[in-house]
């Protein structure tokens, strides 16, 4: 399983990453692998304003619905569209094409308190 | 989660499974394939060609002697009494109020002599009923001794006609019979859950990988293994019951679209004066199907509402892998059950429509 270098990642398996002022945020490898086929990505709305933990989408499997959870607080400022059509990016591409939705954060510092890749490779091993 | 939990049991195909690349989940006390690679590509296997199952974690419980169909004929539902040896069944064992204990197939496999095969998650209960009802020695629990392999899909007959010597042509839905594939003793039924052509293959432990690679070996590109994901699915495209979903111990079995398994003129059984009265009085709700709008798939337990107010219970739900409709049955006020009909499904607070369409969802 793959978790890329400079990524940030939650206990709840999202990760996030900095690209220019913005956040990107999407599911880890792992998660993608537990749910299996995604069928259905249930995104916030461009502008709306979300805490960090807070549960602020859905992801449909074939098997099961889970919640996404938001990594970091801050105004969603971009969605990806091409889920809405191609669900199956989440399998596919997990870091690059299947990128869940973009924020512009309160404060990039917040990244600081997640998990890097050593700490979420501890963690996904614990669990 | 992928660490093997050592308290439940492996099926005798086990390591197979693993090695194959099985995401294995514990289920019923068993630890089993939910998907080798995908569901939807193994949902999709079974509709076009064929899939193979480790179902062993279901119970096989035998029936033997002169008293075997009475003590059938009061623990279910269905009149056993019609079976010829080589026939089976649908039926319920039910419980004194007219309730679902289990669905289970009763197969007439030999002379004075019944099997009934129960769902995995009732093995322990059914047991323990049919110890309370007679004794705990008037059946066989076979449980932990065979190996069910379900072969399932239009190829399927293709398939087992190359390995018995039987034509299969001569064995409808609902027959079986004991064969040999090479030196495998098995007992085949042609029953299963798919809602496809298919046979139930039932052998010893110790046969059980020889049955499970010669299968494969024979299906070739024309089969794969299939998880217990797609198998959930796949009852639900042609909405088959699933035992805690649609169906439990407080179930009203003609509001759960199981009443036609219900013969109430065959004699006593075990929850008949309940269930005429149930016939009688009539169910305020019913098992009826939903296909909702796009967005998040109607699930087992979520609620249904009409203009707000609370209506209806979602039993099962899933993205249908052959036509991509989100398809659920959920139980529904009698007035709201008219293919057309608009409600709502809630979840997690998000509010999707749905309108009552005609089940099943997927005809052969």
């Amino acid at each position: 399983m793959n978790f890329p270098e400079g990524f940030h990642y939650t206990e709840s398996h999202e990760w996030a990453r900095m690209e220019g002022d913005e956040v990107l945020v999407g599911i880890t490898d792992f998660a993608q692998n537990e749910l299996g086929d995604i069928v259905y990505v249930e995104l916030p709305d461009i502008d709306d304003v979300l805490e960090g933990g807070e549960e602020c989408g859905m992801i449909d499997s074939a098997k099961t619905t889970s919640p996404i959870n938001n990594p970091v607080s801050g105004r969603v400022t971009r969605i990806n569209e091409q889920l809405v059509d191609h669900p199956e990016l989440l399998n596919k591409s997990p870091y690059d094409e299947g990128w869940l939705y973009a924020l512009e954060p309160d404060s990039m510092d917040d990244l600081a308190a997640l998990m890097d890749k050593a700490d979420y490779e501890k963690f996904i091993e614990e669990s | 989660m992928d660490s093997h939990v050592t308290s439940s049991k492996q099926t005798a195909l086990y390591n197979w499974h693993v090695e194959h690349g099985a995401r294995m989940i514990e289920f019923a006390g068993f630890m089993m394939p939910v998907w080798y690679t995908s569901l939807n590509e193994e949902h999709r296997k079974v509709r076009e060609s064929a899939g193979a199952f480790d179902l062993t974690h279901m119970g096989e419980f035998f029936f033997r002697g002169p008293e075997a169909l009475d003590r059938i004929q009061w623990l279910t539902s269905n009149n056993a009494a019609k079976l010829a040896v080589g026939e089976a069944q649908y039926t319920l064992v039910t419980n004194e109020r007219g309730g679902i204990r289990d669905d289970v197939i009763v197969y007439h496999t030999g002379d004075e002599e019944y099997m009934l095969v129960v769902n995995a998650s009732n093995v322990a209960k059914i047991k323990a009923h049919i110890g309370e009802v007679f004794s705990p020695d008037v059946f066989e629990d076979r449980s932990d001794e065979i190996t069910l392999v379900a072969l399932q899909g239009p190829k399927a007959a293709d398939i087992l006609g190359k390995l018995i010597p039987e034509n299969l042509s001569q064995y409808p839905p609902f027959s079986v019979f004991k064969t040999k594939i090479g030196k495998i003793p098995l007992t085949v039924a042609r029953t299963g859950y798919t809602g496809e052509d298919g046979f139930e293959l039932f052998v010893e432990n110790s046969d059980a990988m020889d049955l499970w690679t010669t299968v494969l070996e024979t299906g070739g590109d024309g089969i794969l293994p299939i998880g217990l994901g797609a198998r959930d699915t796949l009852r639900l495209e042609v909405c088959y019951s699933l035992y805690g979903n649609e169906i439990g111990e407080d179930s009203n079995p003609f509001a759960a679209r199981v009443g036609w398994v219900v013969k109430l003129k065959k004699g006593d059984f075990m929850g008949r004066d309940a269930l005429i009265a149930m016939k009688d009085s009539g169910s305020d709700v019913q098992l009826a199907g939903l296909e909702s709008d796009p967005g998040p798939l109607p699930r087992h337990g979520l609620q249904v509402f009409q203009n707000g107010k609370e209506v209806g219970l979602v039993t099962s739900g899933c993205l249908s892998p052959m036509d991509g409709r989100r398809i659920a049955l959920a139980f529904l006020p009698n007035n709201l059950t008219a293919i057309g009909m608009r409600v709502e499904v809630e979840q997690r607070g998000r509010v999707t429509g749905a309108t009552v369409v005609e089940i099943p969802f997927y005809k052969r």
